[in-house]
């Protein structure tokens, strides 16, 4: 089988679980633009096929193109039993239903967009994974699974010498396992068209949740924005895990969101679902699966109005379900819950009083990023500046949400830094723009929504 | 100034930030050379460019002149963790070790260790030593 067969076997195999999965959770409904459903199916896709992976892992099986297919047929299948419903997509708007002519300034934003999509697959493409944490980890886990044919036996404890951060969770080599796999050989380039195909799922989300409450030209301006974030399009190019974290927390946030604005289920139980696979992608995604939870609840404790606790109780116990899952399996495995960075002692309240003195050097970084235009352009600085000036609006119904999630994000970051037992300077300095990145689409977002507010009115 | 104004300018500055972003490593970097070079190599033509080629060439000297799998340790890069990593991922199945069997040598001309002796060299500066005994 050529590479270029066996990659477009796994796409296809990857798309199909994942818009199985999303007949199953959707059962009939419509929500979903085609885009958007084409999108969610493949990061839906590409978690389920990881969790499979494990599956077939625990039951001894070792992973060829047959038993990955296999794997997927009973979603498949109970997809076949949904899909005997209504699933016809989501219509556009009423708002834009007459708008069928492309103005100059959409068709200069939808081929700059473009642009941005074709050279970041470009860019992932033209050279095989090199960057640093891909190399040290993450692909080096792939590797070794393929050509063990799985995860070998013992790896937590035989592998520790020889792969950092053995501990770390398996979305992402698994993934790469996958696409090896299908395409029978070790092609360390092709591999990383799983990275811009991230890329294009995120943007392609954010276009369709935007589009849901803005006008065409407005939710143009801000996919473009977050597709030209330089930060954002240059990890779709370089191996990390921290878009894929970014592109399944951001969409558990949005149809959070969307849940509580539309009240559909549906939504819901995507937000959980891609919350979880936050966790799955890496140890941060846990941290930020409970902050859209805790941001859950107290939006609806400030807004008693509506009833919703049920729905919340039962998300934060999935949620709390979840996590003792984790916990039981890192217990069994033999890892501490809390990763090889923070240590029990660091936890200490002591320890943590201590170390309120690193906070200048934390906000002094901060500020290097909101500043700095090279990774970020000026997303931060219009942040910060419709932040000041619109205090009260932050605050109101539509915008609480995504104000409170973002404001746990910098809070629990910074919490991360104050408990982690490494140099502060180095800590820091390494890792805050991928932090800072993994909730990025959140922010433009919330820009978007107050400018809405802003504005008043969609003309603009 | 209204808010209209505001909002073009701003947008205006975000195209000016992305268009100068975009081009810059072009003119600093010379990524324009970098990608011709890049696309009119092969594969492993591209793995040697990004770890280096003289390195490279050693990896798949050393992976073909040792039996399948062996462990190691690699000599001459302390000072290039980056590279180091690479050549762990390269080697792979190889396993680096602190008791190693083979110590392959990259870019020091007279290099010897203890209860080792020479086994093959690719030049003077780069080869590789066997355990001997136990």
């Amino acid at each position: 089988m050529t590479t270029i067969t066996g990659f477009i076997l796994w796409l296809v195999f990857i798309l199909v679980t994942g818009r199985s999965v999303m007949a199953i959770l959707m059962a009939g409904k419509k929500l979903f633009y085609t885009a958007e459903k084409a999108a969610l199916s493949y990061i839906i896709g590409v978690g389920m096929v990881s969790l499979e992976m494990m599956v077939l892992q625990v039951s001894g099986i070792p992973f060829t193109i047959i038993s990955l297919s296999l794997s997927s047929v009973p979603f498949i299948l109970l997809a076949v039993f949904f899909s005997r419903r209504d699933i016809s997509v989501l219509q556009t708007t009423d708002i834009d239903r007459n708008v069928s002519v492309f103005t100059p300034l959409e068709k200069f934003l939808i081929a700059a967009i473009t642009l941005e999509i074709v050279y970041a697959f470009f860019r992932a493409l033209i050279k095989p994974i090199e960057s640093y944490d891909s190399i040290a980890f993450y692909a080096f886990k792939a590797k070794i699974f393929y050509l063990a044919g799985g995860i070998p036996k013992n790896f937590i404890t035989d592998f520790k010498d020889i792969v950092p951060h053995v501990d770390y969770p398996l979305l992402l080599p698994l993934t790469e396992t996958s696409l090896y796999t299908f395409i029978g050989s070790l092609n360390d380039q092709v591999v990383k068209v799983i990275f811009p195909l991230f890329y294009l799922s995120v943007i392609t989300i954010f276009y369709s949740v935007a589009r849901r409450m803005l006008s065409r030209k407005t939710s143009l301006v801000f996919t473009f924005m977050l597709a030209s974030i330089p930060q954002l399009r240059d990890h779709a190019t370089i191996g990390y895990a921290d878009l894929p974290l970014a592109v399944f927390f951001s969409a558990s946030f949005f149809y959070l969101f969307l849940w509580m604005r539309q009240k559909k289920s549906g939504f819901l139980m995507l937000s959980f679902l891609c919350g979880m696979l936050s966790a799955w992608t890496k140890t941060e995604g846990l941290v930020l699966f409970a902050v859209n939870a805790a941001a859950l609840i107290v939006c609806v404790l400030l807004d008693s109005k509506k009833n919703r606790s049920r729905a919340v109780a039962m998300y934060t116990l999935a949620l709390i379900f979840f996590v003792g899952v984790v916990l039981v399996t890192k217990r069994f495995l033999g890892l501490p819950f809390h990763g090889d960075f923070v240590t029990t002692s660091s936890i200490k309240s002591a320890c943590f009083a201590e170390r309120i003195s690193w906070l200048p050097r934390i906000f002094y970084e901060y500020q290097r990023q909101f500043f700095g235009p090279k990774k970020w352009n000026i997303i931060w600085v219009i942040f910060i500046v419709l932040a000041a000036f619109n205090i009260r609006a932050i605050a109101r119904k539509d915008t609480m949400l995504p104000t409170i999630v973002i404001a746990f994000c910098f809070f629990s970051y910074t919490a991360i830094y104050l408990i982690t037992p490494l140099d502060v300077n180095f800590h820091v300095n390494k890792t805050i723009g991928r932090l800072l990145l993994h909730f990025v689409p959140i922010i433009v977002l919330w820009i978007a929504l107050i400018y809405k507010r802003w504005y008043g009115s969609e003309s603009t | 100034m209204t808010k209209k104004k505001v909002a073009r300018i701003v947008f205006g500055i975000w195209l000016f930030l992305w268009v100068l972003f975009l081009i810059r490593p072009y003119v600093k970097n010379d990524l324009y050379r970098e990608y011709k070079v890049l696309f009119s190599r092969s594969l492993d033509g591209k793995r040697a460019y990004v770890t280096g080629d003289s390195l490279y060439e050693f990896i798949l000297f050393c992976k073909e002149a040792v039996p399948l799998p062996s462990s190691y340790r690699i000599i001459g890069l302390e000072k290039q963790p980056h590279a180091e990593r690479r050549v762990i991922y390269y080697l792979y199945p190889h396993i680096e070790s602190a008791t190693p069997e083979y110590i392959f040598v990259y870019d020091q001309e007279t290099f010897m260790y203890n209860g080792y002796t020479f086994f093959k060299q690719l030049d003077e500066r780069r080869y590789i030593l066997k355990r001997t005994g136990q």
